[in-house]
């Protein structure tokens, strides 16, 4: 195992101490891929070559005093939804126009450019940020390093899976009814899906419209704080960006979340066929908030049935209107889940999809009541571990999650808009990580990441290391 | 894996041209696929108009008289 830091801030410490240099964290992110990714599946693509450039680029800048902040040097995976000017941008589909996006930086990407990050490759996802692997197309499946045999969660899977195997220290992902954090909960990692419109969309090949979110996924809140520093913030092309940079100042931060008070959601998020560890991880972590001095209060999530089919509804009705022009065509070419997903949308009225609107308007408004009592909602992420691929499939062969997202409980804020952090909580029986959620009012970053950053402070389940990525990583 | 029950005639054929209408051309085994949770999720759909406090809200979408596109890439 090597002695190189492992989240970024440690990184961005050292990087500026002088005892690491950014060649080193690229060159160690380079070799963990060589050895482990044919077995992962992060990559789509490598990006060896541009990486090392930028990288000694990083390494004069700052030696010269050039500073371009936290990011300057971190190795860093971008998820193939995202547009990038140094590497093609596929959507891990067969069906995507090449010509999209070439030769440009989506805003996101051109603010972590500018910032000095150093891109390592664009990472899995799943086909259009949607859906499941699909064997018989041309593309990796990605697989969770702490067991190969299990989904790493999607769609930002080789994003959530990079991190967790030490193959860069940050990478972007997409959130459309959970593809941050579904893959933070099963590898291990913290993720951050922003509030909507905090960070602009535009260059990302969209799922849903008025449901995606671009965040980071990292070891550490305070890690996802330094990336949403750099990518928030209005865009012109994105008409739902609004002018909310994000701030904050980390060395300010301490582990006392006295008169913090957390809603905590027991209800409805505990079918009887949850992992029963589950339940005693969330119970733990809400008792660690409260050990520092968070107040838990019991609360139900206002409108969660039909927040979750409005979701549904939402998202496909909308992928559905962006892939109408090619569907008549290409139907074959798309994966079998993606096929699925997008289907669904033509099984609903457009009086169906206004009606889910209304119904988020509503939604909005009583979960804007809710954060009145308390500063954030904690809840688990998913009350199952990485699921085998072999359990995902049914009787016929046929991948099925619909029954395993009873117990993944992210739709729900994609439909609100609400930020959310996703936390490493412990492992179950088999050694799989569980995750708790801490969402935030709409903008409340802030405080969710606080809160995160403290209840790490007392933890180290962000700080576990899967032995496939152990095993690999040279010093 | 739980089993999914066996969907009825009547429902394969309203999922069948439902999907046609939208010019899917979907397999008779995806048709069949998406027809046996048709049920549930036509359900779960009509229960959004019945959602407490739904029934004067505007609906959460975006117009503005102004707006134009502006290209994320130049």
């Amino acid at each position: 195992m090597s002695d190189l830091p492992i989240t970024l801030s440690d990184a961005a410490a050292a990087l500026r101490a002088g005892t690491v240099t950014s060649a080193a964290l690229t060159e160690a992110a380079i070799a963990t891929a060589e050895a482990a990714d044919d077995r992962i599946g992060s990559y789509l693509a490598r990006m060896d070559d541009t990486a090392r450039q930028a990288a000694a680029t990083a390494d004069t800048e700052l030696a010269a005093g050039v500073d371009r902040g936290p990011l300057h040097g971190i190795p860093f995976g971008i998820k193939d939804i995202l547009a990038t000017k140094d590497a093609p941008t596929t959507a891990q589909s067969l069906v995507l126009d090449r010509s999209w996006g070439a030769g440009k930086d989506a805003p996101t990407v051109a603010r972590l450019r500018a910032a000095g990050a150093v891109f390592t490759g664009k990472t899995t996802t799943m086909e259009f940020a949607c859906g499941m692997p699909d064997t018989g197309k041309p593309f990796p499946v990605p697989r969770n390093p702490w067991d190969t045999d299990t989904w790493p969660g999607g769609s930002s899977s080789g994003t959530g899976s990079g991190v967790a195997a030490g193959m860069f220290l940050a990478g972007l992902g997409t959130d459309t009814a959970g593809s941050i954090r579904i893959p933070s909960a099963f590898c291990g990692v913290t993720g951050l899906m922003p509030t909507f419109g905090r960070v602009p969309k535009s260059g990302c090949v969209p799922l849903g419209y008025s449901l995606d979110h671009i965040g980071p996924l990292a070891r550490s809140a305070r890690d996802c704080a330094e990336v949403l520093a750099v990518i928030a913030g209005r865009h012109a092309s994105d008409p739902d960006s609004v002018d909310a940079p994000f701030e904050f100042a980390a060395d300010s931060w301490s582990a006392d979340l006295t008169g913090l008070r957390v809603g905590v959601v027991h209800a409805g998020h505990f079918p009887a066929d949850s992992d029963p560890a589950a339940l005693t991880a969330f119970d733990a972590a809400v008792a660690q908030l409260a050990a520092l001095g968070a107040e838990p209060i019991e609360v139900e999530l206002p409108y969660w049935t039909e927040m979750r089919t409005a979701n549904l509804v939402t998202m496909s009705c909308e992928a559905l209107a962006y892939h109408r022009a090619d569907t008549a065509t290409r139907w074959p070419d798309y994966f079998t889940a993606t096929r699925a997903m997008i289907a669904r949308g033509a099984l609903v009225s457009g009086a169906d999809y206004v009606q889910a609107q209304r119904v988020r308007r509503v939604a909005q408004h009583a979960i804007g009541e809710l954060f009145a009592e308390v500063d954030l909602v904690a809840c688990p992420t998913a009350v199952v571990a990485a699921p085998r691929y072999d359990e995902l499939t049914d009787a016929e062969g046929n991948v099925d999650i619909e029954e395993m997202f009873t117990k993944v409980h992210t739709g729900y804020w994609d439909c609100l808009g609400n930020p959310v952090l996703a936390l490493p909580m412990g492992f179950n029986a088999v050694g799989l990580p569980l995750s708790v959620s801490l969402a935030a009012p709409a903008f409340g970053e802030l405080t969710a990441l606080r809160a995160g950053h403290a209840y790490q402070q007392h933890t180290d389940w962000h700080l576990r290391v899967p032995e496939i990525a152990a095993a690999t990583v040279a010093a | 894996m739980t089993a999914k029950p066996v969907p009825d005639e009547a429902t394969v054929g309203t999922v069948a041209r439902l999907l046609a209408a939208a010019a899917l051309p979907a397999s008779e085994t995806e048709v069949l696929a998406l027809a046996r949770s048709y049920p549930v999720v036509r359900a779960s759909v009509d229960a959004l108009y019945t959602a407490p406090g739904v029934r004067y809200a505007d609906p959460a979408l975006r117009f503005q008289a102004e707006a134009t596109l502006t290209d994320w890439a130049s």
